[in-house]
């Protein structure tokens, strides 16, 4: 079967910019897509965009037939980086101007994906759509290391600020994923402009339809626009061609999916027999009710993933059931055993189905199984949730004796401080498994050996070594965090707030974390003591980097809110301007019409009030922007 | 090999295959394990595929928990909760479950004991992070009257 790919693009200005300031690549002849978001005051962002685009495409087409795909595309994109780097040093207005990039090299079935900053590529298989790529902003680098969660990211007032762009610096890091395409996969490549207006399900809808390339990138630029169209919006969906599914996922979301909701009444009756009803998760209902709420939206859930070819249905109907139960305290086991009653009810179920299609049954037990590995995981999602409330507040309760001890023992230095067990480590504080010196000792030796390791030509040694430095005192500190507020500032020292000032020091406190790690593993030793001085590191590291967040938030701070106060500034100004543009209007109408009354017709036309033949004026409409023009696209 | 079923040894025929593609894929699996050396992450994986062939060799269930623990601790070590710890191992599966089907698309077997163990896997995660949990809840009383 012959493997074509189509590729379109299309980009849009959105309804409130005045300018466009992404470029796209669409090169069929060269295998080429890509996507830049440029950005910048005084119009530098389309100039970084335009120039990162132009030089992406004359170096691949220059050394196409050179080089192989992952080195070429790293290469292209640090040539373009230092062109836009060179170009916003040249002109001092153009000073920080920089773009994202993300850029795909097609030869064959290989696709081969490099990209910085945040615009994304996705990948469409089976009916999911996978996102390819990690977001290169700080709040993305938050989340990586746990610093805050999903939903604190989301809301986050920085979350649109780039970790990593061409331009900041003459090099770039490119992150390259290399992707073997099969018939009916399709890559969308896409600014934030795009997935920042259109909601996930809307983009997986239409890039999943069965609409043509063309259409489905207009369509998505249009949902983008639907949803506000704040940014420029700019999409290339690459097309593998053939069928659009396996077989294998047709069946499954037709014949396996009927089969499954012929069956739910079965799946009921099973689930009753495996005593469903009887789990002290359903203690406050009847057993119908009991039956129809659990074992019903759990068939319910499956039928749905089936059907849609995805695991969300399952996924909210465990984590539902989780967070109601685990939340008011319930115990693992009883949820454990539920888990179980439904998994044992739905293979009665899938028996049943073998009996009649072997090959049909094969495929439902399958997504089964893979549905139960769904379950797990939400569970486990509401699981170490807690577990890490629980931790938060053992450590706040113990700050805060710590606290109280030292100002007691302040108040009488003369006394003689009791200094019990930290209660968190053991629930009856027995005797520590590993003496505390032995830790220690390998705290140091770890110590030691990762300092003696060279560090990579990248990573700033200075750095590199203070933070090993820093941890090594954390860990071998206390708990109170008063050392790792003090190491994260001597750490962090002062710096400017951009990528050339920030991204030594996370990929120093990168490069530190995994030689120490590395370095303790190293260490000959008890493993107890390994785990316990890897736990002490892994929380010194954490610490580090959360109280690094911190000060980034409290240093932007300023200035974040003299760009609230600008934005609300010039909302007032946009509403004094459309008034008064209502009043000259109306004063113009006004004038008109005394004209019209007072002054006979021949007359006006002299004073060049009104011209023979002109069309009455109309004036527009009020109502929301009108779509405008694409700025560039190229094809 | 008598007594072994025929979807083990068509594991490991395939585990190459299957460390081979993770490695390509890692930047879609982990975003820590993306900024690792091929040959950092090539070790980290070879270690999941052996402990769930030897989960599907042995079913030893002792064993597999064992593994676990040390995962878990190791990933907590970078910072890496054990949910998150948990998804890697569910992802690494998932991507064995797809090269599975690749490999033997007439036989679903292998892919449903890659996905049985993934089961297992998860299962055993929520069993470790349960413990963890009873634990720090009852060490919370004594805290709060430590106040």
């Amino acid at each position: 079967m012959s493997f074509a790919i189509v590729g379109f693009g299309d980009s849009h200005v959105g309804s409130v910019r005045d300018t466009n300031e992404d470029a796209l690549i669409v090169d069929a002849k060269w295998g080429l897509y890509a996507v830049f978001d440029g950005m910048g005051g005084a119009s530098a962002g389309d100039v970084a965009s335009n120039k990162a685009r132009d030089v992406v495409h004359e170096y691949v087409r220059a050394r196409r037939s050179a080089m192989q795909p992952r080195p070429l595309l790293e290469a292209a994109i640090n040539a373009a980086s230092a062109a836009v780097h060179a170009e916003a040093q040249r002109r001092r207005d153009r000073r920080g101007m920089g773009t994202t990039a993300v850029v795909c090299l097609v030869d064959g079935r290989r696709a081969t994906i490099g990209h910085v900053g945040d615009s994304r590529a996705y990948l469409l298989r089976d009916g999911r759509l996978h996102r390819l790529t990690n977001d290169h902003t700080i709040v993305a680098e938050l989340v990586a290391r746990g610093a805050i969660n999903a939903d604190e990211a989301d809301r986050h007032a920085y979350k649109n600020v780039l970790s990593r762009n061409l331009g900041a610096k003459a090099t770039a890091i490119v992150d390259v994923n290399e992707i073997e395409l099969i018939a009916g996969d399709r890559l969308l490549l896409c600014s934030d402009g795009l997935y920042g207006y259109a909601s996930n399900e809307a983009m997986h809808q239409l890039v999943g339809s069965t609409d043509g390339a063309g259409d489905v990138v207009r369509d998505l630029i249009d949902a983008a626009l639907r949803g506000g169209g704040g940014d420029n919006v700019t999409a290339i969906l690459l097309d593998a061609g053939g069928k659009s599914m396996p077989r294998a996922t047709v069946v499954l979301r037709t014949s396996g999916a009927g089969a499954w909701w012929a069956r739910r009444d079965r799946l009921l009756i099973a689930a009753r027999h495996h005593g469903i009803h009887r789990s002290p998760l359903c203690a406050v209902l009847r057993p119908d009710e009991a039956i129809g709420l659990v074992a019903g939206n759990f068939a319910d859930a499956v039928y749905h993933d089936l059907e849609k070819a995805t695991s969300v249905n399952v996924w909210s109907f465990a984590e539902n059931l989780a967070v109601g139960w685990l939340g008011q305290n319930g115990a693992w086991m009883a949820m454990r055993e539920l888990l179980d009653g439904l998994a044992r009810a739905a293979d009665q179920v899938i028996g049943e189905l073998r009996s009649e299609d072997r090959g049909l049954a094969a495929l439902v037990e399958s997504a089964i199984a893979r549905a139960l590995v769904t379950a797990e995981t939400a569970v486990g999602g509401v699981l170490a949730e807690r577990l890490k409330l629980a931790e938060a507040e053992l450590v706040r309760l113990e700050s805060d004796r710590s606290r109280r001890q030292r100002s007691e023992a302040a108040a009488s230095p003369q006394r003689f401080l009791d200094q019990p067990t930290v209660p968190f480590m053991r629930a009856v504080a027995p005797p520590p498994e590993v003496p505390a010196p032995d830790v220690q000792l390998l705290l140091e030796a770890a110590r030691r050996r990762a300092l003696a390791r060279p560090a990579a030509a990248t990573t700033d040694r200075t750095l590199y070594t203070r933070a090993i430095d820093h941890a090594h005192q954390v860990a071998s500190a206390s708990s109170d965090g008063g050392d790792a507020a003090l190491a994260a500032r001597e750490l962090f020292d002062v710096r400017a707030l951009d990528e050339a000032g920030l991204a030594p020091l996370y990929d120093a406190l990168d490069a530190a974390r995994l030689a120490h790690v590395d370095a303790v593993r190293a260490v000959p030793g008890a493993p107890g003591g390994r785990v316990a001085a890897l736990r002490r590191l892994a929380a010194a590291y954490q610490r580090l980097s959360g109280t690094i967040a911190s000060l980034i938030v409290e240093s932007v701070a300023p200035t974040a809110e003299q760009l609230r106060e600008a934005a609300a500034q010039t909302t007032r100004l946009g509403e004094r301007v459309s008034k008064n543009e209502r009043r000259i209007a109306d004063l113009e109408r006004k004038f008109a019409t005394i004209i019209d009354d007072e002054l006979p017709g021949g007359l006006r036309y002299e004073l060049g009030i009104e011209r023979p033949g002109a069309r009455p004026r109309i004036e527009p409409p009020a109502g929301p922007p009108r779509r405008r023009p694409s700025k560039e696209t190229m094809r | 090999m008598s007594g072994v079923p025929g979807y083990v040894a068509a594991f490991e025929q395939m585990r190459p295959a299957v460390l081979t593609r993770l490695v390509e894929v890692r930047g879609s699996l982990d975003h820590a394990i993306a900024r690792t050396t091929d040959d950092e992450a090539r070790r980290l994986f070879d270690a999941v595929l052996h402990a769930l062939a030897t989960l599907l060799v042995t079913g030893d269930h002792t064993l597999h928990r064992g593994f676990l623990q040390s995962f878990i601790a190791l990933r907590g070590a970078e910072g890496l909760g054990p949910d998150h710890a948990q998804r890697l191992l569910v992802a690494i599966a998932d991507v064995a479950v797809q090269v599975a089907r690749a490999h033997y698309p007439d036989d679903p077997t292998v892919a449903l004991a890659v996905t049985h163990a993934a089961r297992i896997t998860a299962r055993m995660v929520n069993d470790i992070i349960a413990e963890e949990l009873s634990r720090r809840l009852a060490q919370l009383p004594a805290a709060v009257v430590g106040r």
